[in-house]
């Protein structure tokens, strides 16, 4: 069974003086009816095939809500044509009321009815008023109650249209005027159409089994029951079909056509199938609202399910607007707890600042006043000449430096000292003492000056390459390689 | 009992009707009310976070600084423990002193300058290659202690490729900064 989960589907129905019929795709369902003496079916009947009705659709209990779409035997339909002064779609139930109230027995609260405009073909003649046909099909409101409770009992949303107006759908366009006959085991449907205008219902008291005991006797009573037709009701063409699995028998056919064609159309087989109930499939899957069939009103002074219908729809636009309003005011309550949380976070945040910043402040502190000696140590090491002896080197945190060397002659020590203030590490330095050595052969100098933290200083020259090497070179230099200690990471090398 | 007529279900209906509009336009501009002021309320809530936001914003650069300069340094200033500091510092000193193969000699401690926010001033011997002694250096401002070293004084030993090193440690103290005015935050 294909079914769509947006598209509502349609439960065909049809309610007949003593079955219940139903077509769900291709599932079907089938019930027999009990009536009571007035034609209404009992209390327990309507229980029952509620209650089947019921298991029958949970199976597609995810569908959207179904619509039924029900077929009601011929008994007790009026069919009326009536002509009505030219108006409009507004002014034509008020004056169809009216009418109603005057061509049939029961007042129009007291019936389920429906009509259909049909098309006029002859122009008004000169002077006289234009008028327009309807076609009113009414039934008694109570017989129609019974089958609204129990479609509704089971969550479906009925629509009521007459039987043998369903049937019609079954039967070819050509010719216009015909007459259907659709035969049940104990009781006939006869549905007159012309120029494709349906003109007059009849339900006959005889049925299949009826016509077979009357073949059966040779045919000689036969004419008792076609006498119930009269020939001026079959048109041009009788098409006959048969309900219930029941076999029309061609003899039978002919004797009511008389001097018309006759056709049988085929029967209808299978759990829930019916003529009727394929001809409202026809007519709902074709989509012709011109050949659909008059669908019957159940409810009084429009409370019915098209006015609830509107009362939803506007209930649901009412609700949208409310929704978008409401939305401008949930923002505050969806997103408040959030917010003040965020709210309490960057204020807990925000006091630990001034910590951060006491912090800061300490570290920036202990960064600038942590002096990097290895610049220093690295500039002396990279100045010394061949053959120096640094006998002593002292430095402090305040940029004092003071160095005592020996070197081999009074050159080398103005060499050192050019070269140290080259390097941009040194900001003067002062010969205190140079002394030659007893033996003349080399030179104490003593030396002071301030030494340069980062940033305070010039940066050194980069084309003078800085000789790494120099204190392997001289061996006599004590200062060795302090550009690269062999224990962890230098990271203080010369801005 | 008497049955409704149609026309007594109509002004029954009519009638219902009017309460509930009545009913709905006497809750509903009370509710209306509520919920406006909810709103007010939590737009102010927003111009606030708003607000804290923008305050707060210009302290990202200083706290991923002092993000780095903790990494930097290995230390947590707010974990030191003043009464602890300096036995800690000390040791790790040593310690560092021992894995750097550099031989302590005598160490003397002194009361630091109050001036300098100085906790303890640490004077240390050691002896040592050249190697170690410039490593044992380096490491000392990664020990996890704010160490500043104060001066160095450095000697070639008589055995070849030694040095003979004299250090005077300062220890800072976090205490005297946590005691300074906190600044407008």
């Amino acid at each position: 069974m294909k079914a769509s989960l947006l598209k509502p589907t349609v439960l065909y129905v049809e309610i007949s003086h003593s079955s219940f019929k139903a077509l769900d795709g291709e599932d079907g369902l089938e019930f027999s009816l009990e009536r009571d003496q007035s034609g209404r079916l009992t209390p327990d009947c309507v229980e029952r095939v509620t209650e089947g009705l019921r298991v029958f659709l949970k199976k597609g209990s995810w569908r959207l809500r179904m619509r039924a779409v029900c077929a009601v035997g011929a008994r007790g339909v009026s069919m009326r044509r009536i002509t009505l002064p030219a108006c409009s779609n507004d002014e034509l139930e008020p004056l169809l009321l009216l009418q109603i109230e005057r061509e049939f027995p029961l007042s129009p609260e007291e019936m389920a009815w429906g009509y259909r405009r049909l098309a006029s073909n002859a122009a008004p003649r000169n002077g006289a008023a234009a008028t327009q046909d309807v076609l009113v099909v009414a039934v008694k409101r109570e017989l129609i109650e019974d089958y609204s409770r129990i479609l509704t009992g089971c969550g479906l949303e009925p629509v009521f249209t007459v039987g043998a107006l369903a049937r019609s759908a079954l039967c070819p366009l050509s010719p216009a005027s015909y007459a259907l006959l659709d035969v049940s085991p104990n009781h006939s449907e006869l549905i007159s159409v012309e120029n494709g205008v349906p003109v007059a219902i009849r339900a006959l008291p005889w049925g299949s089994k009826q016509i077979e005991q009357q073949l059966s006797a040779n045919g000689a009573e036969l004419d008792t029951l076609t006498a119930a037709i009269p020939s001026k009701l079959i048109e041009r063409k009788l098409y006959v079909t048969g309900s219930n699995a029941v076999r029309i028998d061609p003899q039978f056919a002919r004797a009511v056509a008389g001097s018309a064609d006759w056709e049988l159309l085929p029967a209808a087989t299978g759990e829930g199938r019916s003529p009727a109930i394929l001809g409202l499939k026809k007519s709902f899957e074709d989509g012709d609202s011109a050949s659909a069939p008059i669908e019957l009103r159940t409810t009084r002074n429009g409370d019915g399910p098209t006015s609830s219908t509107k009362w939803k729809w506007a209930a649901a636009a009412v609700a949208l607007a409310l929704t978008a309003l409401l939305l401008r005011y949930a923002e505050a309550f969806i997103h408040r707890p959030g917010l003040v949380r965020k709210i309490a976070e960057v204020n807990s945040y925000r006091a630990k600042l001034p910590n951060l910043d006491r912090e800061l402040s300490f570290l920036q502190y202990l960064k600038t006043n942590q002096p990097p000696y290895f610049d220093p140590l690295s500039a002396i090491a990279n100045a010394a000449p061949s053959g120096t002896r640094v006998d002593a080197l002292s430095m402090n945190r305040r940029g004092d430096v003071s160095i005592r060397a020996t070197m081999r002659d009074s050159q080398q020590v103005v060499q050192f000292r050019a070269k140290l203030l080259d390097s941009g590490l040194f900001g003067h330095l002062v010969v205190e003492e140079q002394n030659p050595t007893p033996d003349r052969q080399k030179v104490i100098v003593r030396m002071s000056g301030h030494w340069k933290h980062i940033g305070e200083g010039k940066p050194p020259l980069a084309s003078e390459p800085r000789d790494t090497r120099a204190p392997a070179s001289n061996p006599g230099v004590a200062v060795v390689d302090v550009a690269r200690p062999a224990q962890g990471t230098p990271g203080k090398e010369t801005p | 009992m008497r049955t409704i007529s149609e026309r007594d279900k109509r002004t029954l209906r009519i009638a219902g009707i009017g309460i509930a509009i009545y009913l709905v336009l006497f809750f509903g501009v009370s509710g209306w009310k509520r919920l406006e002021a909810r709103r007010s309320e939590y737009r102010d809530l927003v111009a606030r976070a708003q607000r804290l936001q923008r305050e707060v914003q210009p302290y990202e650069n200083r706290v991923l600084l002092a993000l780095k300069l903790r990494q930097t340094f290995k230390m947590d200033p707010q974990a030191l423990s003043r009464l602890t500091l300096v036995a800690d510092a000390s040791a790790a000193i040593q310690k560092a002193a021992q894995n750097g193969k550099v031989q302590l000699g005598p160490i003397r401690e002194s009361p630091g300058r109050a001036s300098g926010k100085e906790l303890t001033s640490i004077q240390l011997e050691g002896t040592g290659p050249v190697p170690a002694i410039m490593g044992f250096l380096n490491k000392l401002e990664s020990l996890g202690y704010p160490l500043v070293v104060d001066a160095v004084q450095l000697t070639p030993e008589n055995k070849p490729g030694s040095l003979k090193m004299n250090l005077t440690i300062v220890i800072l103290d976090f205490e005297q900064w946590k005691k300074e005015e906190s600044p407008n935050a």
